[in-house]
């Protein structure tokens, strides 16, 4: 009886949205294309917006970022043991992959570019608006100063609103340490803020 | 409002912009390109003795691993074998110790080794499930719709319309026959192995990349399925076989041959809508124009109404913006826009767009 598979043969008439991410998941581990095409429809703009703020960047080097974690995805959706949702499991491959990226010198020097274009706190004007627009980017520099783990951590779980248990399935690290690195990277970024929050 | 809630608002506002949908379409089609990269065989060349060396190599590693102890724990191991008689939609949901398949259409036959304390093994349905206990059974569904369940031994419990069934060796359970025959008849659409997409289609833009790509199932699973063109020992399957063959060899032309010779020998067979497609295709792939518009043309007017016929239609849209019959390309497109899959729509879309963009430079 072993080795048994179920091989879907036939594309389904109709949407895709019939069926759950997991099944989506579990038809792309056996190499049907139409799945993993559902799939990126169903999670691209999540994916790109996560991997977007883990780098700071929307440029090509997300792109290839999110290219590689679909990828990933395909190639790995046999192992997805539902011990976290799809979305969560992905998110975690694409901060894998983020990190190897972000370890690179071009990114690097790409990021003390942008903070050395940062306003200072201390030009801000009396206007809301433009006070709220330097905070912005100034909390886009202070997102992009983080370490990984902190940056990753705290876009999982305050950003995208992942639990710190399935965060932490997904970082392949404990619960707490989910939790302390949140709280490490909300206290760096209230520090870089320099008391910019009312 | 806390300092961190300050924080968690003021970043969600982070700027992001989201990619152009030409991004995502590049994206997925080299997601889907690496998937096909990944499925196809190993190039038949290369090294014998290297071959044959992990061969042996692999061979002692089983001994190994044979001949240790096997009172570890390990993941738990799917007990229904799942074979599809003829064309079958159905899924894995969840694997062992609660397998759950879901089948939407067609016939499938399961065998399911004795299941231990808290294991299940279901087959579900849109308006009712099968549970089986260490059995071997049939279940066929129609348009989502449980239709027939038969059992060769053991017992299997049937759960629908509101009622629970249970069956013993020998015995069967069907639909009311008024359901079962108001149902469309099932037609296998995919055939097995068949390529993930068009990838030379003139569209240089965007593609429609969500074919089904089903894979060829293994020997022992197609031992019962007897409809299927792979396995098929009549003239126009072996044909159907042959053009399979040649398209992946990349001999297109002679894979075009052969499924017309299968649709010439079976033209109202199961074989015929895969065959009269695949031949559309092997013609776009060969790079011959007007022998794709006529096999896109005849296969719209047999069956359109297959979910293949958005794919065809815009095939045959860019075919026709190439020839600069931009009139006719737009009926393709325009048709094809209210295709269920959405790389279809997006393709239709960027035809449209084509279009749009050659008339505005043709009034210029």
């Amino acid at each position: 009886m072993k080795g048994a598979k179920v091989i879907p043969l036939r594309r389904v008439a109709g949407h895709a949205d019939e069926f759950s991410d997991e099944a989506l998941l579990a038809a792309c581990a056996l190499g049907d294309s139409a799945a993993m095409s559902a799939l990126i429809d169903r999670f691209q703009a999540p994916v790109y917006r996560f991997v977007s703020r883990l780098l700071s960047s929307d440029g090509a080097e997300r792109d290839d970022v999110v290219q590689a974690t679909f990828v990933e995805v395909a190639r790995c959706a046999a192992k997805f043991r539902a011990a976290s949702k799809v979305q969560v499991w992905i998110f975690g491959i694409a901060a894998n992959i983020a990190r190897n990226q972000i370890r690179g010198a071009v990114r690097r020097r790409r990021m003390e570019t942008a903070l050395a274009s940062v306003p200072s706190l201390h030009s801000v004007r009396p206007d809301d608006e433009v006070q709220r627009k330097q905070l912005l980017a100034q909390l886009g520099a202070a997102l992009s100063q983080l370490s990984h783990e902190l940056r990753e951590a705290f876009v999982l779980c305050d950003l995208e609103q992942v639990s710190g248990r399935d965060a932490a399935i997904s970082l392949g690290v404990r619960e707490g340490t989910v939790w302390r690195r949140v709280h490490e990277a909300r206290k760096a970024l209230r520090a870089a803020l320099d008391g910019g929050l009312s | 409002m806390t300092k961190y809630q300050a924080l968690v608002e003021l970043a969600h506002e982070l700027p992001y912009c989201p990619p152009h949908s030409q991004v995502v379409e590049e994206m997925r089609t080299s997601v889907l390109a690496m998937m096909d990269v990944a499925a196809s065989p190993a190039p038949r060349r290369g090294n014998r003795w290297l071959v044959g060396a992990a061969a042996t190599a692999a061979a002692m590693l089983a001994i190994l691993v044979l001949s240790r102890d096997t009172s570890t724990p390990t993941q738990p191991r799917a007990h229904a074998r799942v074979t599809s008689v003829g064309a079958a939609t159905f899924t894995s949901l969840s694997p062992a110790p609660e397998e759950v398949i879901r089948l939407i259409d067609g016939l499938l036959t399961l065998a399911v080794s004795p299941l231990g304390t808290g294991e299940r093994c279901r087959v579900i349905v849109g308006d009712g499930e099968v549970e089986v206990r260490g059995t071997a059974f049939a279940v066929e569904a129609r348009a989502d719709h449980l239709v027939r369940v038969s059992v060769s031994h053991g017992r299997v419990e049937v759960r629908a319309q509101g009622r629970t069934v249970l069956l013993g060796a020998g015995e069967v359970w069907e639909a009311p026959v008024r359901f079962a025959e108001r149902l469309p008849v099932v037609v296998p659409v995919m055939p097995p192995n068949a390529p993930a997409i068009p990838s030379d289609l003139p569209v240089r833009r965007t593609v429609p990349v969500t074919r089904a790509r089903p894979r060829a199932p293994s020997p022992p699973e197609l031992a019962t399925s007897s409809s299927s063109p792979a396995r098929s020992s009549d003239p126009a399957g072996r044909a159907f076989r042959d053009g399979w063959t040649a398209l992946q060899g990349g001999d297109h032309i002679a894979a075009a041959e052969s499924f017309a010779r299968a649709l010439q020998l079976s033209p109202t067979g199961g074989v015929a809508e895969d065959a009269a497609f695949w031949r559309a295709t092997a013609y776009v792939r060969a790079r011959r124009p007007d022998a794709a518009r006529r096999a896109l043309t005849t296969f719209l007017a047999d069956y359109r109404h297959t979910v293949r016929a958005g794919e065809a239609m815009v095939m045959l849209g860019w075919l026709l913006i190439d020839a600069n019959e931009l009139a006719s390309a737009e009926t393709q497109f325009k048709s094809a826009m209210t295709a269920s899959i959405p790389s279809v729509r997006t393709s239709a879309e960027a035809g449209l767009a084509e279009i749009a963009r050659r008339r505005s430079a043709g009034s210029k």
